[in-house]
């Protein structure tokens, strides 16, 4: 009886302690904790599997992998070029094709004296603690006229008008932020909406040394929180809740319901 | 501190030596993470709990005891929704197939290769008939379009069950939440063979990589457990 009640508490005690002594930051990650710190526990530290579908991203992965494809092998300024990579792919359409029309306006590569695609960076955060390990992955980055200058391609709805305001953007621009210093360049992060009905992109994000130091000590408490939950509160917000890839399963859900999974189940018994 | 200085190799390893970051693989090589930072694992709680579980269900030859399967209340309510649905699941494909659970436990020396291959490679029954089965249980979760079980799962289990499948084995991999099952039974005699021939080419291609224990900072960076003293993160 006694050993039991010692390995309860030994479960219980692990338990309290979930997160790793560095906190691993992904840009979706950050954004995620900063609208329900709940969904991130579920998703980054437990591993819970998502119990209802999302909103799906097919074309946007295939317009990342394109893009690369496009720029590693040629420019995005041939547009022969352009439909033979398409093609290879098999995914030569009007609306692959204007897409990538879309991102060769604003394209710098002409003037770019290196690039990388589809790049992740890592940076790590020792003192003062807590400690984390923020990573991003760079759709492209470009370095040219003194800048480094990284693009993030969109095919999603345009939610802020400045790059800055951007939760995702703050890890974006933390590991971005050294690689640029290291090289003695200027940082620019730009989102480029890629589908037609979007005129504007938000304002590209060019953060200067103070801008960077403050980015840090905004992760850095957000990662103290982290450390200080007990409870991983969620939301609790129809609103939030509607589209969350936990809302049948999460104990804070303003949507709860069965996940897709347990009516499978249901399905077959 | 490891009491066993023999190097190890994991499934992980066999796969993505050539890509991952050479000094977590050489650190992970060595073996043991005793000193390295530690690395949040909660992720893997309710996968353990359940195989624990489905093992203990199994410790008699010619029933599966689904009282085995106890709530496990220490987990947050929503790895308990996942435990329910998988362990009725699991019930429900497996309640009428006993087999008494075999210890396999973690590791298998390879003395000819100079190493141990590490890792769970499943439930091991033996089964009322005389046969022996491998059940790998998961929990959704994969990528669209990845294998339920893949060639480097297959060769690992069959070098790691040798001594106990001598001569037949099915292996039965399960998705307990998608509802997704495949199983093999293969050649063992020639399969065998030529997966320990893998895993031999695969060790010389990780002990190289593991020499020069280069760090290569990317996305492997937020799980790793040996960040101290990493020279991309001086």
């Amino acid at each position: 009886m006694r050993v039991r009640r010692r390995l309860q508490r030994a479960r219980l005690t692990k338990m309290r302690r979930p997160l790793g002594d560095i906190v691993s930051l992904t840009p979706t990650g950050f954004d995620t904790f900063l609208h329900c710190p709940r969904a991130f526990y579920l998703r980054e530290v437990l591993g819970v599997p998502a119990s209802d579908a999302g909103p799906t991203n097919d074309q946007g992965l295939l317009v990342h992998d394109m893009l690369a494809h496009v720029h590693m092998t040629g420019s995005c300024h041939d547009t022969s070029h352009v439909a033979a990579v398409l093609d290879a792919h098999a995914v030569d359409s009007d609306i692959m094709r204007e897409l990538v029309a879309r991102h060769a306006q604003r394209c710098p590569s002409a003037a770019a004296e290196r690039a990388a695609h589809e790049h992740t960076l890592a940076r790590f955060h020792r003192m003062p603690k807590p400690m984390f390990m923020a990573t991003a992955r760079i759709d492209a980055c470009w370095v040219h006229d003194g800048l480094l200058d990284a693009r993030d391609y969109k095919t999603g709805n345009l939610w802020h008008s400045r790059v800055c305001d951007v939760p995702a953007a703050r890890v974006q621009a933390f590991v971005l932020g050294r690689a640029a210093q290291r090289r003695g360049l200027r940082l620019r992060l730009r989102y480029e909406y890629l589908q037609p009905e979007i005129d504007d992109d938000p304002e590209p994000w060019e953060p200067d040394d103070d801008d960077l130091v403050a980015v840090e000590e905004e992760l850095r408490d957000a990662v103290a929180r982290m450390h200080g939950y007990d409870d991983w509160p969620g939301v609790g917000e129809a609103d939030a809740c509607r589209t969350c890839r936990f809302r049948s399963i999460c104990r804070d859900s303003a949507t709860p319901g069965e996940p897709s999974w347990a009516v499978l189940t249901a399905l077959e018994s | 501190m490891e009491l066993d200085d023999t190097p190890r190799v994991t499934p992980s390893m066999l796969r993505r030596a050539d890509e991952c970051c050479h000094r977590r693989l050489a650190h992970e090589h060595r073996g043991g993470k005793t000193w390295g930072n530690r690395v949040g694992d909660a992720r893997f709680a309710v996968s353990n709990r359940l195989s624990a579980d489905a093992r203990l269900a199994h410790a008699e030859a010619d029933v599966v005891r689904a009282e085995a399967f106890v709530d496990p209340r220490e987990l947050a309510p929503e790895q308990r929704r996942v435990y329910d649905t998988a362990t009725r699941s699991y019930l429900q494909r497996f309640g009428a197939r006993p087999g008494r659970v075999a210890d396999l436990g973690w590791r298998t020396p390879l003395p000819q290769l100079g190493v141990e291959l590490v890792g769970d490679v499943g439930i091991a029954l033996d089964l009322p008939d005389g046969g022996h089965e491998l059940r790998r249980l998961s929990l959704g979760g994969r990528r669209t379009g990845s294998p339920l079980l893949d060639p480097v799962d297959v060769r690992v289990a069959l070098v790691r069950t040798a001594a106990w499948a001598p001569d037949h084995i099915r292996i039965v991999a399960v998705d307990l939440l998608e509802q997704e099952a495949i199983e093999l039974e293969p050649d063992v005699t020639t399969e065998r063979e030529e997966a320990l021939a893998w895993i031999g080419e695969r060790v010389d291609t990780i002990t190289r990589h593991a020499a020069h224990a280069q760090p290569r900072p990317g996305n492997e960076c937020g799980t790793c457990a040996f960040v101290a003293g990493c020279s991309a993160h001086g």
